[in-house]
């Protein structure tokens, strides 16, 4: 009997366990084993213990804690406590509480409680990856229905920490830790007769890149805006020296917001803090905004990157004026604008005529893989491979296009 | 099984730590599993405390490693006494010793600093290693980290590899200024920890500030409640709770009223606009507290503070 009782809280875990993948948990084969490690040492009556002790497992994040909670109850929903699941036999399939779920379930259910052993289980696994959204990394966002952009989202915020990540990993390298420094080791110990007692070291002075993004949220950016700031926002939780605004008819700093969006992962109340949402653009007048305010935080070390399509209907004397000051001040301006997507698309608007001298490059972001090459480009900017050449001061020439 | 929990718990409250179930559970996981603990949750709510608690219920000492950015290896394992071996060269000079010795003096234990966590992996019992912060930390070094916990093994070429003699206990704890890698929060436990609720603040308070009674006690917890519920730039946690009821202990208080939260808002509230929010607010919030009127605490249910806030 304990024996057959083992078998069935195996299977249990098992079938849990791929419940919580297919929900977008990633749970290795390591905390199964943990799971069933630790069952064997709690009293499986207690349901609340057991759910906080699988949950301390299985979920390892505040957006998993969510999900775990929501599966755990459906998943265990059939049996109304788990001091059953050791009298009846496993879960059948017909157990599976929730339609949608168990036909995703059904399969792989039937064939792995029909007797098969739990160690080819392992051989299975399959744990979430990028692959089944290949597809959807070259469509353009604006062509997402609402179901898919659930999955987009949560895609490109994934995608946008990897990047980060990869990102400043790389931007590290170039740089060393502290260096044994020889010459001044040799001159202050000359002072005390020669006996190097005292060591120095030196350290190369830190330089990295800070980010400013400019995003605009008016009404013609909606379908990619929403998109570039969650990805913007995900990238900023790895790569923090990047400062967030938006704009469509004034600017607002969302910084701030954004560090008590990290505790809370509130998206409504992040969002709320902007009222102008959707609204019309004035980006000269928005981009003078941010230089009053927040002019001195622009230096050579700064990349500034404003997304927008250009749409314009505020003074274009201002952005002009403007963007003279950013390309100025800055190490490189990158405007990344959706609609160079389209391939029949000319930066013919008044708006992107009077900024198109002050820029460096000009990009599209309309799909997953332009926003993987703006990362791209930004490395190369770090690595200066890619810079502004001083000589034709004023006028930007580097103005290319990649990707579509 | 339920013994070990009660155990737990029952250490905990010996070390004057206010612990909930899941903060037991967690400790039970971690010392039957033998697996890191990653802590997270808003600043101020206890995490590190946690490690504290653990570490003296468990009898045991705790090493500490505080994170920040530029951390890098040599800081966290060992370094080289360079200075003291230069010495013990100079010394030396006139010695018959060959070089291969003075070279295995100079290399030896003695010169060593030991940083944290090869002081963890040497201790003569396991300790409980409390790595702070780890978000302030860079990428880098998370990664260097997964290394050191997942082999228990540091290797000084100068010397060989010091394998660990017993596996610490490892508690990391983040504010989440920064996503960690998934890499190491699949390697540990995972524990939220929020605000603690009503009653278990008040417990805390109770518990940490000897002299204050129930109805201050109260009083402040409601009041601590109302205030997290608004937008401040720095959300106090229990610590400031803790540090108000001891300075209203101090004042001899033993009931709230506006001039004395108006005189020790400074306590609280470490940051101007958030001060002058506050204050402005204040009378609102006090009455949600109940000050002014003679109701008891329990009358006011959260769902009256909610409500009362939405308005």
């Amino acid at each position: 009997m304990p024996e057959r009782n083992q078998h069935n809280l195996r299977n249990h875990i098992v079938v849990f366990c791929r419940a919580l993948r297919d929900a977008g948990i990633p749970v290795g084969p390591g905390s199964a084993i943990d799971a069933l490690h630790v069952l064997q040492k709690i009293p499986l009556q207690n349901r609340h213990q057991v759910r906080q002790t699988l949950q301390m497992i299985f979920a390892k994040h505040p957006e998993e804690i969510v999900i775990f909670q929501r599966v755990f109850e459906r998943y265990w929903l059939v049996r109304p406590g788990m001091e059953s699941t050791s009298e009846e036999e496993a879960p059948t399939p017909s157990a599976s509480p929730e339609p949608e779920k168990s036909r995703r379930l059904l399969p792989q259910l039937s064939s792995l409680l029909q007797g098969q052993e739990v160690t080819t289980v392992w051989d299975e696994v399959q744990l979430p990856g990028y692959s089944p959204y290949r597809v959807l990394t070259r469509r353009d966002f604006a062509h997402f229905s609402e179901a898919e952009q659930a999955e987009m989202l949560m895609l490109v915020r994934r995608m946008a920490r990897s990047l980060a990540v990869q990102f400043s990993r790389r931007m590290r390298s170039v740089h060393q830790q502290a260096r044994f420094d020889f010459r001044k080791t040799l001159r202050h110990n000359l002072r005390r007769g020669g006996e190097i007692v005292q060591l120095h070291f030196k350290e190369r002075i830190r330089q990295r890149l800070k980010l400013v993004v400019l995003c605009d949220v008016s009404k013609s950016m909606d379908l990619y805006s929403r998109f570039l700031l969650q990805f913007l926002i995900a990238f900023s939780t790895v790569y923090h020296r990047t400062e967030l605004f938006v704009f469509s008819t004034s600017l607002v700093r969302l910084t701030n917001a954004i560090q008590e969006f990290r505790q809370r992962q509130d998206w409504h109340q992040l969002f709320g803090s902007f009222q102008e949402w959707s609204g019309g653009t004035r980006i000269g007048e928005s981009l003078q905004q941010f230089v009053r305010e927040f002019g001195p935080m622009i230096d050579s070390r700064t990349v500034v990157l404003i997304l927008s399509d250009g749409w314009d209907t505020g003074s274009v004397e201002l952005l002009r004026e403007n963007m003279a000051y950013l390309y100025r001040h800055s190490a490189f301006v990158m405007w990344l604008n959706p609609l160079m997507g389209f391939s029949e698309y000319r930066p013919e608007t008044r708006g992107m005529q009077a900024a198109l001298p002050y820029i460096d490059i000009l990009a599209p972001v309309h799909n997953l893989d332009s926003l993987r090459q703006m990362v791209h480009q930004l490395t190369e900017v770090y690595s200066r491979r890619l810079h502004r050449s001083r000589k034709k001061e004023g006028i930007g020439h580097t103005v290319g296009k990649f990707g579509s | 099984m339920e013994a070990e929990f009660k155990r737990i718990a029952r250490m905990l409250a010996e070390q004057d730590y206010v612990a909930d179930e899941s903060i037991v559970t967690a400790l039970f996981l971690a010392t039957t599993l033998n697996r890191p603990l990653l802590i997270e949750g808003p600043a101020g709510v206890g995490k590190t405390e946690i490690a504290k608690a653990m570490a003296r219920a468990l009898e045991t000492d705790l090493i500490r490693l505080q994170c920040y950015e530029g951390l890098d290896s040599t800081t966290a394992l060992y370094e080289w006494n360079y200075q003291h071996q230069l010495l013990h060269i100079k010394l030396e000079e006139h010695s018959t010793k060959s070089i291969e010795e003075k070279e295995a003096e100079i290399f030896s234990e003695r010169f060593l600093l030991k940083r944290p966590l090869l002081q963890a992996i040497t201790h003569h019992k396991p300790p409980v290693l409390l790595i702070d912060e780890l978000d302030r930390a860079d990428e880098e070094f998370e990664s260097f980290l997964l290394e050191v916990l997942s082999d228990w093994q540091i290797t000084i070429p100068e010397i060989g590899t010091i394998r660990a003699s017993h596996i610490p206990y490892v508690v990391l704890t983040s504010n989440r200024t920064r996503e960690l890698s998934d890499a190491v929060r699949r390697r540990c436990l995972y524990l939220w920890i929020d605000y603690p609720d009503f009653e278990k603040e008040v417990a805390i308070v109770k518990q940490k500030v000897p002299g204050v009674n129930d109805r201050l006690a109260e009083q402040i917890t409601r009041f601590m409640e109302a205030v997290r519920e608004m937008h401040l730039a720095k959300v106090p946690g229990v610590a400031e709770t803790l540090d108000w009821a001891r300075a209203l202990v101090a004042l001899h208080r033993d009931v709230l009223d506006q001039t004395v939260v108006e005189q020790t808002l400074g306590v609280i509230f470490k940051d101007r606009q958030d001060i002058e929010q506050v204050r402005m607010n204040l009378e609102e919030l006090l009455q949600k507290v109940g000050v002014s009127s003679r109701l008891t605490p329990t009358a006011f249910s959260e769902d009256t503070i909610r409500k009362t806030t939405e308005d």
